[in-house]
């Protein structure tokens, strides 16, 4: 049960507010946070799925979801933590269904990094030749390689605190964990990708 | 909403060589204690090797900003609301649910069903017929009249015989004149 002081204290959040207004049938404040929050949405789906359609379909799944929530709706948090917790939700669905049909085993290196074959590519090129100056897509490349390997929980809290910019307990929240697991989380993530980037920096 | 579950025995165990890792970064991400970033802060000044370290941990996060920004498509918005149209009736719970108490009633009862059947027949019935006899009403009575007018002729059907030609005729009238003067009656 949620105490009546926490429940006013996400009714100044505006997309809360908008987010009643669907509840009571407006749909037209439904479109509004459609407009609000789709562009974070598919760039979150984006950087988890790395296909833009996939991710716009992922979005479109969630925003449905918020939808048919609608009559249930109670505000026990931020509208930006609930629409992400369902979106996290999906993309851990998602990644379930994507291990289970993944023929290519993940590939360990004596380090004890995790690197699927392809990336293991990626970084023996670059040892190859490691004066040449990258390019921007090679080095995305490269950026979005050392975040793949990351593991899916350290990959959502990387995405989550970089490109949202939410804090550890927003971070918590849409993840089930304390602020203390999110934490070692994030340290242990930027760690690997430290690992992972260091002939870049 | 679900409640959080905070759930501190995560996968991610923390052993206390990692400590001061996360102690950095959460320094770097801005979560750390007022005091904790304080005392922090100082060693960063008077260690180097920390410094270093501390730097290239904020640099490699620096890196993530070449994966670039990505976003909706144009049409997202549109295809995103037209698809509210087809979302099935149940996830529209309250009507949904008014339906479906109405559909078990009926089933429930299975003379209600046959009832119903009946009402909607003699309604059809009723309906049909009402149409019919307002079609053409004036074609209706003519009918009537014409057959009361002729009712004498036709209840003395059986006597009447077609007239052959003309000539036939005219010898009635012949006869019949011939009648009439022999009795002194004008024909």
């Amino acid at each position: 049960m949620v105490s009546q002081s926490l429940q006013n204290q996400y009714l100044s959040d505006p997309d809360v507010q908008l987010m009643l207004r669907v509840a009571s049938g407006d749909n037209a404040a439904f479109e509004q946070l459609v407009l609000r929050y789709q562009d974070r949405l598919v760039g979150f789906f984006f950087h988890l799925v790395h296909d833009r359609t996939a991710a716009e379909d992922l979005a479109q799944e969630a925003f449905l979801r918020v939808f048919r929530s609608r009559d249930r709706y109670e505000p026990t948090a931020k509208f930006s933590t609930w629409l992400f917790r369902i979106a996290h939700n999906l993309a851990s669905n998602q990644n379930r269904g994507t291990s289970r049909r993944r023929e290519i085993p993940l590939v360990s290196r004596s380090d004890g990094h995790d690197f699927r074959p392809q990336e293991q590519n990626l970084a023996e090129k670059s040892a190859l030749m490691p004066t040449r100056q990258l390019d921007s897509s090679e080095l995305r490349e490269f950026v979005r390689s050392a975040v793949e390997a990351l593991s899916e929980r350290q990959r959502t809290a990387v995405l989550l605190h970089k490109f949202e910019e939410m804090s550890y307990e927003e971070i918590g929240e849409i993840m089930g964990l304390g602020t203390v697991a999110v934490k070692s989380l994030l340290s242990r993530a930027r760690s690997k990708l430290k690992e992972s980037l260091e002939r870049f920096l | 909403m679900n409640e959080n579950t905070h759930n501190e025995s995560v996968d991610e165990t923390e052993d206390p060589g990692d400590s001061r890792l996360t102690e950095l970064v959460a320094y770097l991400d801005g979560e750390l204690a007022e005091l904790d970033s304080d005392r922090l802060e100082q060693e960063l000044v008077s260690d180097a090797p920390l410094r270093s370290y501390a730097e290239s941990l904020d640099r490699t996060w620096r890196l993530l900003d070449s994966l670039g920004e990505t976003t909706a498509s144009g049409e997202f918005t549109q295809k995103t609301l037209a698809s509210l149209e087809v979302l099935p009736l149940e996830a529209d719970g309250q009507f949904s649910r008014q339906q479906l108490r109405v559909t078990r009633l009926v089933s429930a009862v299975p003379w209600l069903k046959i009832g119903l059947w009946c009402l909607v027949g003699f309604a059809g019935g009723s309906a049909g017929l009402l149409l019919s006899r307002s079609a053409n009403p004036q074609r209706t009575e003519s009918e009537d009249t014409k057959i009361l007018r002729q009712l004498d002729l036709l209840q003395d059907y059986q006597k009447i015989r077609p007239v052959p030609d003309v000539e036939f005729l005219k010898n009635v009238a012949a006869t019949t004149e011939s009648a009439a003067e022999s009795k002194g009656t004008v024909p």
